[in-house]
């Protein structure tokens, strides 16, 4: 005789396997925070406070020698150079980008000529790696270029990654980011209004709204939410914004190329001996960003409201 | 169904996570892809099994292939271990094995021969055997009645020795940062100097050269500066380009530099860069219109290390750097080393430019392997090049004797968790041994920073490029540029290799690397970068 299992129990056993399930869910997620956030943020935290002997590779407590560094290296035009191109880079990238963005994903979501295409276009950055498409465009640019300007019009010019001075290289390495970068925004932007509720649309035509008018008050209000996120992210990056500089120049970055982003990486890449000192410049550097983007996205949520 | 599925894949990704994150696997990441190119491994069930890891660069690793045949012969009959007779190597070659990150990774095989090796960071770690013992015992098992410390050069001797008396690596191959240039080129096109200062091929009446001595083998090659900037306005008269150099090694023309300025100095006043401690004789100061002032000699000391940025010899290299290298009408930039390489062996053949020189390190003609084996295949061969003798900055030191920089952080070395030290620590010694020193020289063309004989059977094979590094080691006077001064290595950011010589701050911007400097900042002023230099170091001074 089959004995019924009493509700009660039966609950408790699907509450179990509820929770085992949702500690399997959770564990890899938590396991990755714990050690990639707050095992790397504190460990950081700590070594800003830090000094690294390589003679006998331990590190010590000396927050004087990051801070004598740091205040020599403030001194110093090349410093402010990169705090400028860092700001510049954040124009281009987050600001001038983010414009052209919602500009471009309004025409791929209004399906006008082309858009499949140029939505394909700009999704290859996304899949293809980084460095593979950094010497892709380095060699169509940088060598294909002049081959076919001297092999067509007879024109010799050099290959523009060659030399800084003239400042076509930085240009044109800036013009890499914004393009990599645009990807990500034109589909978060393009799928978002896509997915505005059409009645919406319809009223408005209904109502007699040009295009502009459509963009300007039915468009935009719904995807703020999303241009909240890169305009915050974005403020968020503002130091940590390499440009992409390591992958096509190395080492051989000037000083008038460099930014913040890059003079971190190039600090951690040299090995222990750059750890803290770059350490120390990152947590000054959240110090300066954290009430920034607080502000912004206040302001932006009051925006959103 | 679907639930438990689910659950099964992410307990299968959690798991695989935490085993790859935290390394309860057995394969460790440094060495995946060494595994990949490790040549198949036989496996000689009764032989004692050794692997040795090497960086697999523009040195390769057939020398050690053929080392480790002859080591095998040699001790076929001897028994390692208990049951086993013999013993068999296997030679990984990789990229990956990286001295620079080997302090921070477990090693995993028994011995390395590797470069950019951090040598107190790994010795700190108890990575690398005490390797005393084999390095002061006479080799006589293998016919050679030297030790491996007699073989090394005093002052790697001295860098070597660790605070606790023990030794731990073996200097591994030197290289000498120079121009390359292509005998049968110059002979063609009449690059050489003629006593009367014009042109002339090898069979002219040719100029002393920068030896001062008729009849030398650096005859009719320019003693000074100013004569080479005229054989290069020459070279590219005739329609070949002067130098080739490449993008994704501009520290090359650093440390080429760097020899210039050592070249200069000479090596009392050079080493005075290693020991901090005697009487600096050759500083200046230089104004903004390059007139020169001579200082007073200064007792250098710790203390004062920094007035060494004033030595004149850094002046006049980045006078040569300004005047020769950096005008662009002088160089081709190749994207990488290799693509130069291959652009200076085809030079002239059909419709590629003949180069006149390279700037390379001396290992190129051995990592240009390739590209002569391409030639071969078109039946075109070359194997005729030289170090260019290096000018001197001024007709005064025409004579002076010429001084190198043998350059390289790489060493051999036993993992200290070697299974088979016994057999590792006999390899070892085995390698040192006159006889297989001068066919690793043979074999690479190449030498390594110890003091050993060539033997004639591969005196007889050596090419002419090699002979050119012997005659260099064998006339000059070789610094190595070593020091264990601890405020030097714990600051390798502004000691190690050129950061030493190039490292400054003109008008608030930072350079490293005056070639890049004079080449890409517009009025970049020789002046500003030395007068800079020693302000730089000295506001850092108190913090190393």
């Amino acid at each position: 005789m089959k004995i019924r299992e009493p509700a009660g129990i039966r609950k408790r056993r699907r509450d179990k396997k509820d929770l085992i399930f949702y500690c399997v869910l959770m564990a890899l997620p938590l396991l990755q925070i714990c050690i990639f956030y707050f095992g790397v943020n504190f460990q950081t935290i700590l070594m800003a406070f830090q000094h690294y002997d390589a003679y006998t590779d331990t590190f010590t407590w000396d927050f004087q020698t990051n801070l004598k560094t740091f205040l020599t290296e403030a001194s110093t035009a090349g410093f402010w150079e990169m705090m400028k191109n860092s700001f510049w880079i954040y124009v281009f990238t987050q600001l001038a980008g983010t414009v052209l963005a919602i500009l471009f994903a309004y025409y791929i979501h209004k399906r006008h000529w082309g858009s499949t295409f140029f939505r394909f276009m700009l999704f290859l950055p996304s899949v293809i790696p980084a460095i593979l498409l950094t010497v892709l465009y380095k060699d169509t640019v940088g060598l294909g270029v002049p081959a076919w300007l001297d092999y067509l019009f007879g024109i010799r010019v050099d290959n523009p990654f060659s030399f800084s001075g003239d400042g076509l290289r930085y240009a044109l390495v800036t013009l890499f980011t914004v393009w990599t970068g645009f990807a990500a925004q034109v589909l978060i932007y393009s799928a978002t209004m896509d997915r505005i509720d059409s009645s919406i649309i319809e009223a408005g035509k209904v109502d007699g709204t040009s295009p502009w008018q459509e963009f300007r008050h039915l468009i935009l209000p719904n995807i703020m939410p999303a241009v909240s996120v890169f305009v915050v992210t974005g403020i968020a990056c503002f130091f940590t914004n390499d440009n992409n500089i390591f992958n096509f120049l190395s080492w051989g970055a000037m000083p008038q190329e460099k930014t913040i982003g890059y003079y971190l990486y190039i600090l951690v890449f040299n090995g222990k001996t750059g750890y803290c000192y770059s350490a120390f410049l990152g947590l000054l550097c959240s110090l300066i960003l954290i009430p920034v983007v607080t502000v912004v996205r206040k302001a932006l949520n009051r925006e959103d409201d | 169904m679907k639930t438990k599925l689910i659950a099964m894949l992410l307990i299968l990704t959690l798991l695989a996570s935490v085993m790859a994150g935290c390394g309860v696997g057995v394969v460790e990441t440094d060495d995946t892809q060494a595994q990949i190119d490790t040549q198949e491994v036989v496996n000689y069930e009764n032989a004692t099994q050794l692997t040795v890891a090497t960086w697999d660069g523009g040195l390769g690793s057939q020398w050690l292939e053929d080392a480790a045949d002859r080591f095998e012969a040699l001790t076929k009959d001897v028994s390692f271990e208990p049951g086993k007779t013999g013993c068999h190597i296997n030679i990984a070659a990789s990229r990956s094995f990286d001295g620079s990150t080997m302090a921070f990774t477990p090693l995993t095989h028994d011995i390395y021969f590797v470069e950019a090796v951090d040598y107190y960071a790994m010795t700190n770690n108890n990575q690398m055997a005490c390797l005393t013992d084999i390095m002061t015992e006479p080799l006589t098992e293998y016919g050679d009645s030297k030790t491996i410390l007699e073989k090394i050069p005093q002052a790697l001797q001295d860098f070597l020795l660790a605070d606790d008396g023990n030794y731990y690596a073996i200097p591994f191959y030197e290289t000498f940062y120079s121009f390359a240039y292509d005998l049968d080129l110059w002979n063609a096109k009449s690059f050489y100097i003629s006593k009367d200062g014009g042109w002339t091929n090898a069979d002219g009446s040719l100029s002393a050269g920068p030896d001062g001595v008729a009849g030398t083998s650096d005859d009719g090659m320019p003693a000074t500066y100013a004569e080479f900037g005229k054989l290069v306005e020459h070279i590219k008269d005739e329609g070949v380009l002067p130098f080739i150099c490449a993008a994704n090694a501009t520290d090359y023309v650093a440390n080429f530099l760097y020899e210039y300025y050592a070249n200069y100095e000479g090596k009392d006043q050079m080493e005075l860069s290693f020991t901090f401690d005697g009487t600096a004789n050759d500083l200046i100061s230089v104004s903004e219109d390059g007139t020169i002032t001579e200082l007073p000699e200064e007792k250098i000391t710790w203390d004062n290390g920094y007035e060494l940025q004033t030595q004149a010899g850094k002046y006049y290299a980045l006078c040569f750097a300004r005047d020769v290298l950096a005008p662009k009408d002088n160089y081709k930039i190749s994207d990488t080393h290799i693509n130069a390489q291959k652009s200076f062996v085809r030079g002239g053949i059909v419709n590629d430019q003949p180069v006149a020189m390279i700037l390379e390190g001396s290992w190129w003609e051995n990592e240009a392997k390739a590209a002569f084996t391409e030639l071969a295949d078109g039946n075109y061969e070359r194997h005729n090049y030289a170090v260019m003798p290096k000018p001197h900055a001024t007709e005064e030191k025409i004579g002076q004797t010429p001084c190198w920089l043998s350059t390289s952080s790489s060493y051999g070395f036993v993992a200290n968790n070697s299974t088979h030290k016994d057999l590792a620590f006999a390899f070892m010694q085995f390698l040192h041994t006159d006889e297989e020193l001068s066919h690793f020289t043979a074999e690479v063309n190449m030498t390594r920073p110890l003091i050993y004989p060539i033997t004639e059977e591969d005196a007889a094979i050596l090419t002419t490029y090699c002979k050119s590094i012997l005659e260099l080691k064998e006339t000059g006077d070789i610094i190595y540029p070593y020091t264990n001064r601890e405020e030097v290595l714990d600051n390798p950011l502004q000691f190690q290799s050129f950061n030493w010589a190039w490292s400054t701050s003109v008008d608030g911007y930072a350079y490293k690397n005056p070639w890049l400097y004079f080449s890409e900042v517009e009025n970049a002023s020789a002046e500003a970068y030395f007068s800079s230099q020693k302000e730089f170091f000295e506001i850092r001074w108190d913090s190393f």
